[in-house]
């Protein structure tokens, strides 16, 4: 009833959700408040069952054994029906027949928990109960055992009934079997008879005796049957279901290393079927003390995954708990072995508790913030799980019904059912997204293409359009300067004032100027960028009409050098104009029969010199238009024009320039 | 004809410029070994003239009112492989004159040189010589590589860079020889050809002919350019053995 209650609420909690969500970020604080209320009331929902429980245990064991019992009378058996027997005699210790009347029987009310009279004792007890009977029963009866731990052997009359397994060590750990015993209609008389209960302790367990029953057969075994399942046959076939699942999400991880929290718990799926197959097994295979151990730490760590799992389910990493559940990992089968007590056994499943109620809620808060609608399922699980645990834990601390059944080994094989539910809820959610993702990804693809390759054609067209421009500058600064100026000074030339001569020879040169000017234009054009010998050849090659008219004899003193980093074209040009003035002023005013051009490259400098072996320049001609003209353009590019004059006569023009950009400052400090 | 025989030269000049076509025509007739063939405006008379007959010399301007001059020099090359053809330039510049070179001409003269030095260009090229620029020098040691196993030369030389977008051509190399390749380099620098034949040890002709040469390598170079780029578009049949 109250699952069903929470799940109704949980379910409308998430319509809730649902509906608010879309109402925008202030909505979100308010839902994240209710939320942790939430948590906070399923926690305490489980506590405040347990202590309910808890309660009501303590009322039904206020009575301990007494003497005054012994002579109390006898119980009637119901013919037709099962009568439960809680009131019983018990001696402790004694052989392996019931002790006699005589002995010290003590009266006690049932469940008798050792633990509670007799702490630390183990070895045998027998019960005695004095019933009577109105007839002979006609059919088959039964006495039934829900809890008697660890194993229990059935007297009637004073003879063994059946045989339930080894009485002696090892003794058959029966301590989570219903025991049921036939007792033939021979073995009852009418009147007083006498059934006795001997109980023999094992290892490790709560040992003591529920209230048993006597009744016909027929009735007990469907009882019988009905707690069997709840307690073994049920548990084996969710065992196997769980294997089957941890096998499955194990694979899963193997597949995907990423996915932390599908290895957590699929190992602890794993370790917790494999822990609670053991723990039920009735027949160890090993020495009862390590098969105890190893039943008892492999389920442990086996919720210690799940713990685990949950600090991992929203991904990232809570460090300290993580740490913590490493750690009991360890410590665990350590302080099992060191201290092999049910009190070290409480201590971790407390320990366990604990750290695995933070892991719900640190999940319960991501799934809340996610909201995927897989979310639901785990959270159904997270519920299911606190209730289960809080009640088991109940039964651990003995705050509970002696004979209770234990709600994990179906609730955790449900809750990995659920994670699983969730899990395939996720990778179909994946898997449809990715469709959809690839349904649109190629259309996105062409599409980005598309405006990658218009943007690329639109970049290309704006650098086509700049380098256009800047080239049309440069032809434009080039006319301006150079080819342009030549034509309108032949023109001047020949509009002579009336009456005075043109002068011929002088309208010729500068229109030869010009077809040179535009020729050295356009080899400046074609140049490599830093090419300074091809400029020099190139210029040499295009003079060489001038100089052989000139009869002027030019020596080429030209190296192979390496490109020239700062010829950039305006550079190189700026470097033509300088050389074909030079040149000029050598070939019309010095008056030289032999020219020497040098070029070096040493020590971060371009040097090129012109050297005639003319009349030299005359004092004062630095200052002429056109020798400034080319010293200022040798300070664009960073340069340095002299006018040197050797002491054999005429005159050296010298161009320093530096070689890359680091060497201006070198060179203008040296200037 | 050779240069035995007292025969002048027989001349066909292509210009559309009336003032520049008498000029090369005066040029032509003031020189006693050289002999005005014929002299056209336009690109139609002047291939029908080729379409009957030949000469020994071309000059051609690129520039042709009714197409370009590149057409008859192909056709000329084709029909008169006899016939030396040089254009007529007025800058000399790299991309024109490339142009030429591969469409079969032996050289080119400036619109604006001196007139004795138009026909001693043109008797130049009867001789065995062509005229070259630094500047296409180095234009054709870009595009140029050196035939495989040649060790580098002992001078240096500009670093052969091949241009772009020629990467299929390079596919068909031009051959060059080490001392083409050479003197290729040197003209590349801006020596003269009496500096490189002083360098290397030869005479100025022989320099020249090199010259001429490499020229005739690259017009046969951007012939196979031309093959090897029609096959490969799938013009051309795939080349292979014929019968």
């Amino acid at each position: 009833m109250g699952d069903a209650a929470t799940i109704r609420a949980m379910n409308r909690w998430w319509h809730h959700v649902q509906h608010e969500r879309g109402r925008g970020q202030g909505a979100s604080g308010l839902l994240r408040m209710v939320w942790r209320w939430w948590c906070w009331c399923l926690c305490a929902l489980g506590l405040s069952g347990a202590l309910t429980v808890h309660a009501a245990h303590h009322a039904h064991h206020a009575e301990g054994p007494h003497a005054q019992a012994a002579s109390s009378p006898p119980v009637p058996l119901n013919l037709s029906g099962v009568t439960v027997l809680d009131e019983a005699c018990v001696i402790v210790g004694a052989g392996i027949r019931p002790p006699d009347d005589e002995a010290a029987w003590l009266h006690t009310t049932l469940p008798h928990l050792w633990s509670s009279t007799h702490p630390g004792y183990q070895g045998t007890m027998w019960y005695r109960f004095r019933v009577r009977l109105a007839a002979v029963p006609a059919d088959t009866w039964a006495v039934y055992l829900p809890r008697a731990v660890m194993n229990a052997q059935v007297w009637v009359n004073g003879s063994a009934v059946a045989y339930t397994g080894s009485m002696s060590d090892p003794v058959t750990r029966h301590w989570y079997t219903p025991l049921l015993v036939n007792v033939p209609s021979s073995a009852w008389t009418v009147g007083e008879n006498i059934i006795y209960v001997r109980v023999v302790s094992g290892q490790l367990r709560r040992h003591g005796l529920a209230p048993i029953q006597a009744g016909p057969a027929e009735q007990l075994v469907a009882r019988q049957q009905q707690r069997s399942w709840m307690q073994a046959d049920g548990v084996l076939v969710a065992n196997i279901a769980l294997l089957a699942l941890g096998v499955l999400m194990a694979i899963i991880w193997l597949r995907d290393r990423d996915q932390v929290a599908v290895g957590y718990i699929s190992a602890a799926a794993l370790m917790w079927s494999v822990g609670t197959s053991v723990m039920v097994a009735p027949n160890p295979i090993s020495p009862v003390l390590l098969w105890e151990n190893l039943a008892f730490f492999i389920t442990a760590w086996g919720l210690l995954m799940i713990c685990l799992y949950y600090y991992r389910h929203g991904g990232g990493r809570v460090i300290w708990p993580e740490r913590l559940a490493q750690l009991m990992i360890v410590v665990v089968p350590a302080a099992a072995l060191i201290s092999p007590t049910t009190r070290t056994q409480v201590l971790v499943y407390c320990a366990i508790y604990a750290l695995a109620m933070g892991g719900f809620l640190r999940a319960a808060m991501t799934i809340a913030r996610q909201r995927h609608p897989e979310g639901l399922w785990l959270l159904l699980g997270i519920a299911l799980m606190t209730l289960a645990a809080s009640h088991d834990l109940l039964i651990e601390l003995g705050w509970s019904q002696f004979d209770a059944v234990y709600l994990l080994p179906f609730v955790a094989p449900l809750n990995v059912c659920l994670i699983f539910i969730s899990l395939a809820g996720e990778f179909s959610r994946s898997r449809r997204a990715l469709r959809d993702l690839n349904r649109t990804l190629s259309a996105r693809v062409a599409q980005r293409e598309h405006e990658l390759r218009d943007s690329f054609a639109r970049l290309a067209a704006m650098e086509r359009a700049q380098a256009v421009s800047a080239e049309r500058s440069r032809i434009l600064k080039d006319m301006h300067d150079g080819v342009g100026a030549h034509p309108s000074s032949a023109l001047r030339q020949l509009q002579a004032p009336a009456g005075q001569a043109v002068d011929l020879p002088m309208v010729t040169q500068t229109l030869r100027d010009s077809l040179d000017q535009l020729k050295l234009s356009i080899d400046a054009m074609q140049l490599q960028p830093g090419d300074v010998v091809g400029l020099l050849a190139s210029l040499r090659f295009r003079m060489t009409p001038r100089l052989k008219a000139a009869g002027i004899d030019l020596v080429w003193d030209v190296p192979e050098m390496p490109s020239w980093p700062m010829g950039t074209p305006p550079a190189l040009r700026q470097l033509q104009y300088i050389l074909f003035e030079a040149l000029s002023n050598a070939l019309q005013h010095a008056g030289a029969t032999r020219l020497v051009l040098m070029a070096r490259q040493t020590e971060g400098r371009l040097t090129l010199s012109l050297i005639d072996n003319g009349v030299g320049m005359p004092p004062g001609s630095e200052q002429g238009q056109g020798l400034q003209g080319m010293v200022g353009r040798a300070a664009v590019i960073g340069g340095q024009l002299e006018f040197v004059r050797p002491t054999q006569g005429g005159l050296e023009v010298r161009l320093t320039l530096p070689w890359q950009a680091s060497d201006w400052s070198g060179l203008s400090s040296a200037a | 004809m050779s240069l035995t025989t007292a025969d002048p030269w027989r001349v066909v000049i292509v210009e559309d410029n009336a003032h520049t076509r008498h000029f090369l025509e005066q040029c032509v007739v003031q020189n006693p070994q050289l002999r005005l063939a014929g002299s056209f405006g336009t690109l139609s008379p002047a291939q029908n003239w080729f379409a009957r007959q030949g000469a020994d010399l071309l000059l051609v301007d690129l520039g042709l009112p009714d197409g370009s001059g590149l057409t008859l020099l192909r056709q000329v090359q084709q029909r008169w492989p006899a016939c030396d053809m040089l254009v007529v330039s007025m800058f000399g510049d790299e991309e024109n004159v490339v142009a030429s070179i591969e469409a079969g001409a032996v050289g080119y003269v400036h619109k604006d040189d001196e007139a004795t030095d138009i026909a001693e260009t043109l008797l130049a090229v009867k001789r065995g010589a062509s005229p070259i620029s630094p500047m296409i020098a180095r234009h054709l040691l870009r595009r140029m590589r050196p035939r495989e196993g040649i060790e580098a030369t002992a001078h240096p030389v500009p670093e052969p860079t091949p241009a772009v977008g020629r990467s299929a051509a390079d596919a068909v190399l031009v051959a060059l020889s080490p001392r083409e390749q050479e003197v290729l380099a040197y003209i590349a620098r801006g020596f003269s050809y009496a500096e490189i034949a002083r360098q290397q040890g030869i005479t100025v002709h022989t320099v020249q002919t090199y010259i001429k040469k490499l020229y005739g390598k690259l017009a046969v170079h951007s012939r196979s350019e031309a093959v090897y780029e029609a096959s490969r578009l799938g013009l051309l049949a795939p080349l292979g053995p014929t019968n």
